[in-house]
């Protein structure tokens, strides 16, 4: 579904990725590993179209969309959820939803994503016309989960969502995930700190230094004891 | 005394309509995207030159109903055109925010310099909407300032209903509040740019034909209706539209009652002096986000 | 290398557009003027009567069998780097034989003409230009006001004030002027001389240039109920719109606008409208009828060229040309500045409505051949009802008592 070959990006003077090539099918959870600040959000970023300078080829379903404006990518069903949220602050959460599925493909089926939504994040419905400035952190997260999926998207590219959050959150996050990949939706996903998520992957990548230094299946990280340590933390 | 305060405050109420008007589409197109048009006061007065066009030498049909009629689709089109040609492609800078407003300063003295030389430096008077005055018990009022009122209020009530249900209101709101957001979420952030820059130039030559026909069309009359916009915006707070809102009526009744009661030279340094204590002491403005 | 080689075609193109000019045998004449920005209207006023004159002069076989040229600068909105650099420029530069500008800034337009000799004729009108000249006469010798003083012109309005055949109900008047020198000078002396009859000056406003709301003004005025409402801003717009909104709910009180009666636009815009404003003209035309045929026929003239009646400051201009080129005719060389300014100074000239001279501070005081004009407004047109000096009624012309004043 998703096909990446040697994806190489730039910011300014520095070369970020480095000749990444990496694959998701259909249905799958696809998780990156890998130290912080080597370019895992930068992948993510790239495939939604939210990075300027690439070079390289990003296929989705068969089609360059290596380049395109993130609102023709969204348009083709591949939403990125950012680990640092971007909410809008001076609108309700009701809004915030809204406006997830501002993208033409998703609008047809606004209703019923909405209540997809509703089921997953009863908590978010509670107080669907307060501020999401006003929210704290693990809400606000929840919110830009939700939203992402109000995109109707089959692709999503989830960028640590249990990135500074308390542990019963990180339980839901991965039981949220679990309910998408279940829906059928492809998931890639950075996220080192919710172990829980290795038990669903499909495939697992680490990156390096801008490249990716691991591929293989869950069970050759969990029978890997450094990278077990290294990664993981168990 | 308390009648004279009534007729004092009606004129700061007029004032401050249109103020409101003015500012806000200013505000709008800073909020969004984070560079202040200076050509702002020019297309001001490309609305008076639209509206004295269009009644004058062509004498047109339905006189300012068809004006108005037709300036919504003009502004529309001559903002959103030059938001694509002349500012979108700077958007590629680092520094693109200082070089749009170098570009829009310079359209400004383009624009002010080319009606003198299209419509000459003689200041040109429009025919008013309406004429003659209404009594209100001992007030009297201008049956002209009642339309600039109420026309000003609707059209910002309407560009309030436009911004909070309409899909690409609310899309313009969350370009304005995170950009970053708005692209994650398929927002066409260069759409919208253009749209804002078409809304606030309807806007503003909407504000020119108002004004302007009450006054005049003067070539050199948009650094006044800039000075003006821009204080407005500073005070209220850059960016935000509830806060250009509530400067903009501060301000038509503080001219009002300064000049009223200390006399019209102490206008100007009343409203600066208000301005920079407000920047001083609260440097976002009334309503201003940080 | 590029850059230089257009450079050169520049400069080739240059030079041989401007050797043709040089080429001919004219007698340059510089015309710095205000062709843009706030003060272009009056700019336009003047440029009027001078390319009058210009071209009568020249269809009449021009200046000592030369054609005269007229070399224009646009000084915009005075700024004094502005004004030097018109100065050096059509007087260094161009070697002007005469400058003919009309309003043209406060003082500094006197210092950047002073420093060099062709004749200047300015029409600055206030006393801090007048000041300048006083500073150093000698080094000034070629600057020529070609109207009188603000203060003189006040004196004259206040004359015709208490002239007017109307018997004011009250003895309050109401000043508003301008924060500039002009206004100043002209507020100062009314609020003077009517404190001295025994009026109350109930109110004295001084305001900035660009109002446009009186909603304020007007409130207090309409509690004073004046028997005077003197208006001194040398700017359309504003007076404009203080009468449509005057007039609205009109006071019983005399409008008198001085000079801010002048501008084009006042009664192009305000028409029959304005009927029953009083206001002046200084070194004006009086009209609708000329006091003579020779004045009546340039009066048709300018009618025929320009299709409007004769503003402010076109007539003198016209004039001020005629003035030198009368001097330069009797000297016989355009570039003896020191014995042109000589017969400018002393001889006196005979114009349209009789014979003029320059006097103290090389000012044309009001004098019978360039009087100050009193109009009133009628039927939307200047119908002159005085001229002064000395004060005294105009033709058969009378007092129309303005249709808001209710007895």
């Amino acid at each position: 579904m998703l096909k990446i070959n040697k994806l190489n990006t730039y910011y300014r003077e520095s070369h970020i990725l480095k000749d990444v090539s990496v694959s998701v099918d259909r249905g799958q959870v696809v998780i990156m590993l890998g130290p912080n600040g080597h370019g895992k959000s930068t992948l993510l970023k790239s495939i939604c179209g939210l990075v300027e300078k690439i070079d390289g080829q990003i296929l989705y379903d068969g089609q360059d969309i290596t380049g395109l404006a993130s609102d023709k990518i969204v348009n083709l069903g591949v939403t990125y959820i950012a680990e640092n949220r971007e909410l809008f602050p001076y609108m309700t959460v009701m809004e915030n939803l809204k406006l997830g599925a501002y993208s033409k493909n998703a609008r047809g089926n606004e209703k019923e994503n909405m209540a997809w939504v509703a089921s997953l994040f009863p908590k978010l419905m509670q107080r669907q016309n307060q501020l999401a400035s006003t929210m704290s952190g693990g809400e606000a997260k929840m919110l830009a989960i939700a939203r992402g999926l109000m995109s109707d998207a089959d692709l999503l590219c989830i960028d640590e969502p249990g990135l500074g959050l308390q542990p019963s959150y990180r339980v839901e996050i991965s039981q949220i995930i679990k309910e998408i990949s279940r829906q059928g939706k492809t998931v890639f996903i950075v996220e080192q700190n919710i172990p829980q998520l290795i038990e669903m992957a499909d495939k697992i990548y680490i990156m390096e230094e801008g490249g990716i230094s691991f591929e293989g299946g869950k069970y050759d990280v969990l029978n890997n004891e450094q990278l077990k340590e290294i990664f993981l933390g168990l | 005394m308390f009648l004279e305060i009534i007729e004092v405050f009606t004129s700061g109420l007029i004032n401050g309509s249109v103020y409101a008007l003015m500012a806000v589409g200013l505000t709008l197109v800073y909020g969004v995207t984070k560079a202040f048009n200076f050509a702002y006061g020019s297309f001001y007065n490309l609305g008076g030159y639209f509206a004295w066009v269009l009644l004058i030498p062509l004498g047109v049909i339905g006189g300012y109903f068809s004006v108005f009629f037709m300036a919504i689709p003009f502004f529309f089109i001559v903002g959103y055109l030059l938001e694509k040609v002349l500012i979108s492609p700077l958007r590629k800078y680092d520094d693109w925010e200082m070089k749009v407003m170098m570009l829009t300063l310079g359209l400004s003295l383009f624009m002010d310099f080319g009606y003198q030389a299209i419509f000459g430096p003689r200041i040109k008077s429009l025919p008013g909407i309406i004429e003659g005055t209404v009594q209100v018990g001992e007030v009297v009022l201008f049956q002209q300032d009642i339309v600039i009122f109420i026309l000003s209020l609707s059209g910002m009530l309407c560009f309030w209903w436009i911004l909070n249900n309409t899909r690409t209101g609310m899309a313009v709101q969350a370009v304005a509040q995170n950009p970053a957001g708005a692209q994650i979420v398929g927002i066409p952030k260069d759409f919208i740019f253009a749209a804002t820059f078409a809304i606030s130039t309807m806007m503003v030559g909407f504000g020119g034909i108002l004004l302007c026909q009450k006054n005049f069309v003067d070539p050199m009359g948009s650094t006044d209706i800039m000075i003006k916009a821009w204080v407005i915006t500073a005070f209220g707070g850059m960016g935000s539209i509830r806060g250009s809102l509530y400067a903009a009526f501060i301000l038509g009744m503080l001219e009002a009652f300064v000049g009223w009661y200390f006399g019209m030279i102490h206008v100007q340094i009343a409203t600066l002096t208000l301005l920079l204590v407000t920047l001083a002491i609260r440097p976002r403005g009334l309503m201003g986000r940080e | 290398m590029r850059k230089t080689g257009l450079l050169a075609i520049i400069f080739t193109f240059v030079m041989l557009t401007t050797t043709s000019v040089f080429a001919a045998d004219t007698i340059k004449v510089g015309v710095p003027l205000a062709a843009t920005g706030a003060y272009a209207g009056s700019g336009d006023n003047y440029w009027k009567g001078i390319e009058m004159a210009i071209n009568e002069i020249n269809k009449g076989g021009g200046l000592l069998g030369k054609q005269l040229e007229v070399i224009r600068f646009d000084s915009q909105e005075f700024a004094p780097e502005v004004v030097m650099q018109g100065a050096n420029y059509l007087c260094g530069k161009m070697k002007v034989a005469s400058v003919h500008a009309g309003w043209a800034g406060w003082g500094q337009d006197i210092r950047a003409y002073g420093k060099y000799d062709a004749p200047f004729f300015c029409d600055d009108g206030a006393m801090p230009a007048v000041d300048v000249y006083k500073s150093d006469p000698e080094k000034y010798y070629n600057t020529y006001f070609i109207t009188d003083t603000g203060g003189d012109q006040a004196n004259s309005m206040f004359n015709m004030l208490t002239a007017l055949p109307y018997e004011y109900p009250n003895k309050k008047i109401v000043i508003i002027n301008t924060d500039d020198a002009w206004g100043m000078e002209v507020g100062d002396t009314l609020s003077k001389q009517f404190k001295k009859i025994g009026w109350k000056v109930a109110k004295r406003e001084t305001v900035p240039y660009g109002i446009n709301e009186w909603g304020p003004i007007l409130t207090k005025i309409r509690r004073i109920n004046p028997a005077i409402i003197h208006i001194e801003i040398p700017s359309s717009q504003e007076v404009i719109t203080f009468f449509r909104q005057f007039i609205k709910q009109p006071t019983n009180s005399i409008l008198s606008y001085g000079w801010s009666i002048t501008p084009l636009e006042v009664l192009t815009t305000l028409g029959k409208d304005a009927d029953g404003i009083v206001g002046e003209m200084p070194a004006g035309m009086p009209a609708p009828k000329a006091p003579n045929a020779k004045a009546q026929a340039w009066v048709d003239q300018y009618m025929n060229i320009y299709k409007h009646p004769v503003p402010a400051g076109s007539w003198i201009a016209y004039t001020s040309v005629m003035v030198w080129a009368d001097a330069v005719k009797a000297v016989g060389d355009e570039y003896d500045f020191k014995a042109v300014n000589k017969h400018l100074k002393e001889a006196g000239y005979d114009g349209l409505q009789g014979k003029m001279k320059f006097g103290e501070n090389n000012t044309l005081h009001a004098q019978p051949a360039a009087p100050i004009v009193h109009y009133q407004v009628q039927d939307g047109k200047l119908v002159a009802l005085f001229t002064d000096p000395p004060l005294k009624p105009y033709g058969e012309y009378k007092f129309q008592m303005p249709r808001w004043i209710k007895k």
